[in-house]
């Protein structure tokens, strides 16, 4: 049998998936890190993890990815996309590319994409479940009504969260998100 | 059947069933090369006899390489490293784990560390670890309830730094599970009745929980309407072999289930009462399910009418308006509830507030109920709920349980 | 009451749906594997699926060892034998199935080639059982399965082998792969299912576990089966049917194969007309030859075919025919779909062969009388659709 006719294949990459991917990855950290600044339950939240606790979030198995750290201040750091020289003590992995398109493209949401076992999870499991909430919450913040009931579970009614808090916690989310800080990390990552 | 965009399903577990199920073992073990298996047990199982019931089973079939029985309760990655001890020195090439949940676990442990190598289970940590078939493991459930025999989880605490570690691989999931009514004859009333209905509240919860799939529908349909038929023949008269058998089916038919589609507000609560407060795990099923149904009506209402067609028959379904099929529901579950804590002489409590202690203190005093909601967060059965479960709804949940009186629906936050 | 004495496995692990695809290198790693020899049907590559396979690995790490397209029709060894020479001179180390039945035999006998270390299935003739640590094996059914390729049978050069170790390891029901390329293949693919099915739950093994896969697909196929037909290229319909293909399959896999399966496979031997023909035409003949001789067909039937609201508004002295009537018109609406089948213009030495083989065959429990009866009785006009007074039900 001649085997070259059956030649070995190396798979190609998904580039524009991936650069999507990497551009929500980038604004969900800052998000977090901006929501933890302004909400209340997540400072509450981020008050019960450790000190130092690192975490990343990303597409498995070559990325891109997030890293945010839990400051000596107390408060989420977003470091970037570099996880090289970094201890992460929680390691959150979208299985492969198309599924963090989905879920990046709010065809899943993110409670959905967990319990179909898009989300590979190394470390402890509280603290998964801890920033699962905190990116809900960002993702309220982040997300225009209509795209974020898509993305979690149950959005918040004006009971839960009052309008008036959650636009002008928006809008400080945002402001914060965009600030020169994002061009510093962008630059540090460089 | 509303089919989900996607979903995995995976139960590879070869199950035997009847009543000389036990008799299989030794062609079955034989046929995956086994030759010298160890049994893995606890105290309380050996003195009840079980084990001499299985090894006469399977006698002249095996060479039995060891008998481990120092199991305790609170079993830990200590146990589990002595034991995977044991089995090295032994020689042994399989494992038979005859007990509930915790020697279930532990013999997944033991398993662990026994085919990868290692000294400790402490080395086997982290994802990706068990990448290849580990060794043959049979499962003989001696409860009917917890549905280890059929799950891919080991959980092992970790004393010193009071945690859990939690294994999670399709290679835990045994090799064998047999269900035979011998190993539950000596399960005392009150504890048949607790293990059932955390085997409904499996069956239940798998069936409107995120994950549901047409598969787990099925499972846990028929698990339901084991349950519903033999469970109070079961109490009332443990001789009665058919019923025993029935029930184990059940159990492991709700453990295929809801290891594939998860569980929700009852798990989580309960996963949590259980911790603080020290109550089996049975008895806050069976109080919390109910609840779990009424928390989630508004998003599963077709889901929870049906369950009433397995728990109560075809006749009562039938008759039921649409509309009324889930609180039909949950009243049967109430009514199962209250037969059981009847059957039992009280021992089968049916709210929180009725649990108590050896000492005849309450077990669950109402102002642990905040430090139970908060705690709820930490636990990983919330995101499988249909429903938002926050700390302030968990908090309301539980007042209602710890009262025994109905959800009051209009204190469930539905979002916008 | 239910007897419970059974024994019961459902080795394969089921993806269904959106982005499955995309789950197998996750998958392969989960079993320790990274370069998979893909075995592909000609027909699956000529409909460019092996290409979308490939896309499914873009970013994945992994290297795909080769695709064998070699696969039609027929399961042989000398092909088994070539794939597994593929295997071990690529440095594979999973197999991923891609196609029909012909391609997951080839995959499974050249998984027990390689994994054994040998180059002959020989001693597996004769009994021998494969090891229990096979290679990792993936099937990715596209359409005209024969709905039992997930099953533990290894069908290869006209023998039949049973084993445990013959499931897939996982069976993965993607869109993009398994939706009909023909309205026939549509048609014979849940004929096929629902004889899986519904002999599973006929069987005198009441295992309550091989019983709820059988209702699980004969639900599915219930639910779908009028739009799927109407539009067998709508994903929404199609991809059930698919599904309740493998659910079916792995059911049967725990029972005895059925009457009319068998004796369908042994007339497509002697007539070479596909034996999905037959099963449809003959089917509801079988089930009123149950009712004649007095045995009770299970009132599952119903419940999984009409659902849970019409068996409950049925009396319980009714259900088994019930139930047998929904399985029917199923049957027929399929049935429209495909040629009928004429057994009255079969030469009768023909039949006898067919039925003599058929109750020859390994696990089936009827007598060539039995088969013979079947085939009297679908050649009778329509006999099942009337009462013994000449009523229709």
């Amino acid at each position: 049998m001649n085997i070259d006719r059956y030649p070995e294949i190396r798979p190609g990459k998904k580039v524009f998936k991936k650069a999507y991917a990497f551009v929500v990855l980038l604004v969900v950290g800052r998000g977090i890190e901006a929501a933890d600044r302004v909400d209340g339950e997540v400072k509450d939240i981020v008050r019960g993890l450790p000190e130092g606790f690192t975490f990343s979030l990303g597409v498995a198995p070559s990325g891109p990815w997030m890293v945010i750290r839990k400051e000596k201040s107390g408060k989420l750091r977003y470091l970037g996309w570099r996880r090289f020289g970094k201890t992460i003590e929680l390691d959150m992995a979208i299985r492969n590319i198309e599924a963090a398109f989905r879920i990046f493209t709010f065809r899943e949401s993110t409670a959905q994409a967990h319990n179909n076992g898009r989300f590979s999870v190394n470390g402890n499991l509280p603290n998964a479940l801890a920033i699962m909430r905190i990116m809900d919450i960002a993702e309220i913040y982040l997300l225009p009504k209509i795209i974020a009931t898509l993305a979690v579970k149950r959005y918040p009614d004006r009971r839960e969260l009052p309008p008036g808090r959650k636009h002008f916690n928006r809008l400080r989310i945002y402001l914060r998100a965009f600030s020169p800080g994002l061009f510093r990390v962008v630059y540090r990552n460089l | 059947m509303t089919m989900p965009a996607y979903y995995d399903f995976c139960s590879r577990v070869k199950t035997i069933s009847g009543e000389n199920a036990m008799e299989k073992i030794p062609g079955l073990l034989k046929g995956l090369g086994v030759r010298r298996p160890m049994i893995v047990t606890d105290r309380g199982v050996e003195a009840a006899g079980l084990i001499d019931t299985v090894t006469e089973a399977i006698d002249g079939g095996l060479d039995i390489g060891a008998i481990y029985a120092d199991i305790p309760v609170d079993s830990d990655y200590r146990v589990v490293d002595d034991g995977a001890a044991v089995y090295q020195n032994n020689r042994c090439d399989a494992i038979i784990a005859v007990g509930g949940g915790s020697v279930i676990d532990t013999a997944k442990g033991i398993n662990i560390l026994a085919s990868l190598g290692g000294k400790s289970l402490l080395g086997c940590q982290g994802a990706g670890t068990i990448r290849r078939k580990l060794n043959p493991l049979a499962v003989l459930p001696t409860t009917s309830g917890t549905g280890s025999e059929m799950t891919l989880v080991a959980v092992i605490a970790d004393t010193e730094r009071q945690e859990k570690m939690l294994f999670v691989s399709h290679f835990l999931l045994p090799d064998l599970a047999v269900l035979d009514p011998r190993l539950t004859r000596t399960l005392p009333d009150f504890l048949t009745s607790q293990t059932a209905m955390d085997a409904l509240a499996h069956a239940c919860e798998s069936y409107y929980c995120m994950e549901k799939n047409p598969v787990s529908d099925a499972l846990a349909l028929r698990a339901i309407s084991l349950i519903s038929e033999h469970l109070l023949p079961a109490v009332r008269n443990p001789a009665e072999t058919s019923a025993r058998l029935a029930l184990a089916n059940a159990s492991a038919m709700a453990g295929a289930a809801f290891s594939n589609s998860m569980v929700g507000l009852v798990h989580n609560l309960g996963h949590v009462v259980g911790a603080v407060c020290h109550v089996p795990h049975g008895t806050c099923m069976s109080i919390l399910l109910p609840y779990g149904l009424e928390y989630n009506t508004h998003r599963r209402e077709k889901a929870i009418g049906e369950i009433l067609f397995s728990l109560a028959g075809p006749e009562i379904y039938a008759k039921t308006p649409e509309k009324a099929r889930p609180d039909k529901a949950v009243e049967q579950i109430r009514m199962l509830n209250e037969d059981l804590h009847n059957i039992t002489g009280g021992k089968h409590p049916r709210f929180l507030g009725e649990i108590r202690n050896k000492d005849g203190t309450p077990a669950v005093p109402r102002s642990a109920l905040p430090e139970i909601a908060r705690k709820t967060m930490a636990d990983g059965a919330r995101l499988p709920n249909p429903e938002e479960i926050l700390p302030e709804d968990a908090l309301m949940v539980l007042e209602h349980a710890w009262a025994g009186i109905h959800l009051d629906r209009s204190r469930i936050r539905k979002g916008a | 009451m239910q007897t419970l004495e059974y024994e019961f496995i459902a080795h394969p692990r089921i993806l269904y749906g959106d982005c499955s695809l995309e789950e197998i290198p996750a998958e392969l790693a989960e079993n320790d594997a990274c370069k998979p020899l893909v075995i592909a049907s000609r027909e699956a590559v000529r409909r460019k699926l092996g290409k979308t396979l490939i896309r499914a690995f873009y970013d994945s790490g992994c290297i795909i060892g080769g695709i064998y397209d070699e696969v039609r029709d027929y399961a042989g060894i000398s092909l088994a034998l070539n794939a597994a020479q593929l295997f071990r001179k690529r440095g594979c180390d999973a197999f991923i199935a891609l196609g029909d039945r012909a391609a997951a035999d080839i995959a499974r006998a050249a998984n027990i080639l390689v994994s054994h270390k040998t180059d002959t299935l020989l001693p597996f003739f004769n009994g021998e059982t494969p090891s229990r640590r096979l290679m990792p094996f993936i099937f990715v059914p596209t359409c005209c399965t024969g709905a039992s390729a997930a099953g533990r049978t290894l069908f290869i050069d006209n023998r039949r082998l049973h084993s445990d170790y013959y499931f897939p390891d996982v069976v993965v029901t993607d869109r993009r792969m398994s939706l009909p390329c023909s309205a026939r293949c549509a048609a014979e693919s849940a004929i096929l299912a629902m004889d899986n099915a519904l002999w599973s739950i006929i069987d005198d093994n009441q295992s309550p576990m091989k019983n709820a896969f059988a209702h699980a697909a004969l639900k599915l196929i219930g639910d779908n089966l009028s739009g799927f037909l109407k539009r067998p290229r709508d994903g929404k319909r199609a991809l059930p049917i698919a599904n309740a293909g493998v659910l079916a399959s792995i059911a049967a896999a725990n029972a005895r194969p059925g009457i009319v399966r068998v004796l369908g496979e042994e007339l497509e031997k002697e007539t070479s007309i596909p034996a999905a023909v037959f099963i449809a035409n003959l089917t509801p003949a079988a089930l009123f030859c149950i009712q004649k001789n007095e045995s009770p067909l299970p009132g599952d039937l119903l419940l999984a075919a009409a659902g849970m609201d019409a068996y409950a508004a049925v009396p319980t002295e009714q259900l088994g025919r019930r139930g047998a009537e929904a399985i029917i018109e199923m049957f027929e609406s399929a049935a429209n779909e495909i040629p009928e089948a004429a057994i009255s213009r079969i030469p009768a030495h023909l039949l006898a062969e067919a039925c003599n083989n058929a109750a020859s065959r390994e696990m089936v429990n009827f007598g060539a009388d039995d088969a013979m009866a079947v085939l009297e009785m679908a050649r009778q006009e329509m006999p099942w659709q009337t009462h013994d007074n000449g009523e229709r039900k």
